[in-house]
Parts: structure tokens; sequence; C-alpha cells
């Protein structure tokens, strides 16, 4: 018999559709009985969800946008000189030539 | 979303630019991939100079090995493992020096195997949080409470989308463990979570 503990144990698994077909089998008759493993299994789907969308730009649904170099602000001006003085430094220009 | 493999005409052009050693190209790939990595690396490092020099770090990591990118993956996509990997080395330098005990932030059980308390059923939003923006911001400081161990597996994976077994490579860890660290990550979170999105009234 399988208890709820082990149906969150191995809920990813799961998910991934990583389990035994026996035991696969015996997962979804549990959390189709089971209304505390039900709620377990959406509330973990969410909060994956919640994860992946958690660092998106804006706040704005409407301004879903794949493109991200348009919603980041722009790298500080010292940064890009920073970088650039160091990369010269380290192969200056003729070098070799 | 493009395959990664589906080169883009520009970065191809850029690409060509900067293996002729162009001093121009250099700023305008800063300009092109830049914004995004420095994004990136905050979400590993707390301090913005931390994530600045992470960024600065993988930018002259790939000038340097430039020639050692090949052309199967996205210019911007070589860049965003670089940035990642820079700002893993930057955090393994800095010890935190309160982190929680990640079996405190887990489910508990009674002896028969059945939650020490009834699981809530969630609510679509969040009941508690009135918009979009303050709901990511409660999720992003509920990631920030997992030890580092967990929540960098939980970044790489869930937020970077790196497949499990790039996580493992960079996280020096089997796939196995990576997976199980993914897992409780999420159970974690979940459970931080949970008083802002259950249904009931919180008692
Ligand atoms: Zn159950």
């Amino acid at each position: 018999m399988t208890t709820c503990r082990e149906i969150h144990d191995f809920l990813m698994t799961w998910l991934d559709g990583e389990l035994e077909p026996a035991v696969n089998e015996r997962f979804e008759h549990h959390i189709a009985a089971c209304s505390c493993c039900n709620n377990y299994v959406d509330s973990y789907r969410k909060t994956v969800e919640l994860g992946r969308t958690a660092f998106d730009p804006c706040g704005d649904a409407a301004s879903e946008s794949t493109d991200a170099a348009e919603v980041h602000p722009p790298l500080p001006d010292e940064l890009v000189q920073a970088v650039l003085a160091a990369r010269r430094k380290a192969s200056p220009p003729g070098d070799g030539a | 979303m493009s395959p990664e493999t589906e080169q883009e005409p520009d970065q191809v052009a850029l690409l060509a630019r900067l293996r002729a050693g162009e001093e121009r190209a250099y700023a305008d790939l800063m300009q092109l991939a830049g914004p995004r990595m420095l994004a990136v690396a905050r979400r590993f490092l707390r301090a913005d100079q931390d994530a600045e020099d992470a960024v600065q770090d993988a930018f002259l990591q790939a000038f340097k090995n430039l020639d050692r990118f090949e052309g199967n993956a996205k210019l911007t996509t070589w860049l965003h493992r670089i940035t990642v990997n820079a700002s893993l080395m930057k955090l393994r330098k800095q010890k935190r020096t309160h982190e929680v005990n990640l079996e405190d932030l887990l489910p508990r059980y009674g002896d028969d195997g059945h939650r020490d308390r009834l699981v809530p059923e969630w609510t679509e939003s969040g009941a508690d949080v009135v918009s979009v923006g303050e709901t990511r911001a409660a999720v992003r400081a509920a990631i920030d409470r997992l030890p580092d161990s967990y929540r960098n597996v939980l970044l790489l994976r869930d937020i970077e989308q790196l497949d499990t077994a790039e996580t493992a490579e960079l996280m020096g860890l089997s796939i196995n463990a990576t997976k199980t660290r993914l897992h409780r990550a999420r159970q974690a979170l979940r459970e931080i979570l949970e008083p802002h999105f259950s249904k009931e009234v919180s008692a």
C-alpha cells in the first residue's frame, strides 16, 4: 500500500514519467482517492510554475516578451569600459604582429 | 522560443567580427548579451557589485575562448552558460552565515505516512496578494530563503532552464543527487508559499 509520504517523496519522478508502470498505477489510484495528495500534487505544480515566472522582468501580464534583451536595462557604462580595458590589457592590439 | 541550434543571422555576423578581432565588436557583443547576463548573475548573487564582477569575469572568459565556441549553439546561449558558471564560482567564494536547515522547511509526517496536518487547496493566484508583481516578489523572497545548495539547483533547473546533466556538472553532483535536490527544493518552496496561496483563511 502506498502512503501519502511516498507520494510526496516520489512526486517529481512520477511527474517526469519515470515510475515503473505498476508503481505508476498505484500512485494514480492513491492520488485519485486522497484529497490531501491531490492538493499536494496541484500545489507542487503551481509552485514550479510560480518559480519559473518569479523572475520575469515585468509584473504586467500584458507585456509578455520573449526578447529578454529588450526588457533588461543596459549594462552600466563603467562596467562596459572596465571589461574593454581589461580585455585590451589581456591581449594588446598588435600582439604578436 | 526558437530552438537553440538555430543561429540568428546578426549573431553569426557579430561572431565573424569578433574572430577578426574588430575592437567595436566587443562592445557590440556586450550591448547585445550583457543586460540579460547581468539579470542572470543577479539571481545568484545578492550584491550588485558581485553580479557585475561575475559578468565581467564571464565576458573576459568568453573573449579568451572565442575560438573554442562551436557554432552549434547560439552565441547568447553559450554566454548564458558562462555567466551561470562565473556566478556560481563567485558565490562559492562567499559563505553565507545564516543558512537554514532544509529539514526545517520540509513537510513532516506521522508514523503512518500521513502529513501532520491537512494539505489545503491552493487558489489560482494567491489569496492575499493583489498583483502579479507582488506574487512574483513573494516567490523570489521565498526562493531566497532556501539554503544555497538547494536554491542554486532550483535556479539552474526551473529558472535558467538547464537540463539535469548540465546542472549536475555545474554543481559537482550526481544525476540522482541533482534530481533529489531539485525535488526537495521545490517541496520546501511549496511549504514556504503555502500560507500565501492556501484557500483556507490562515489560522
Ligand atoms: Zn495521500
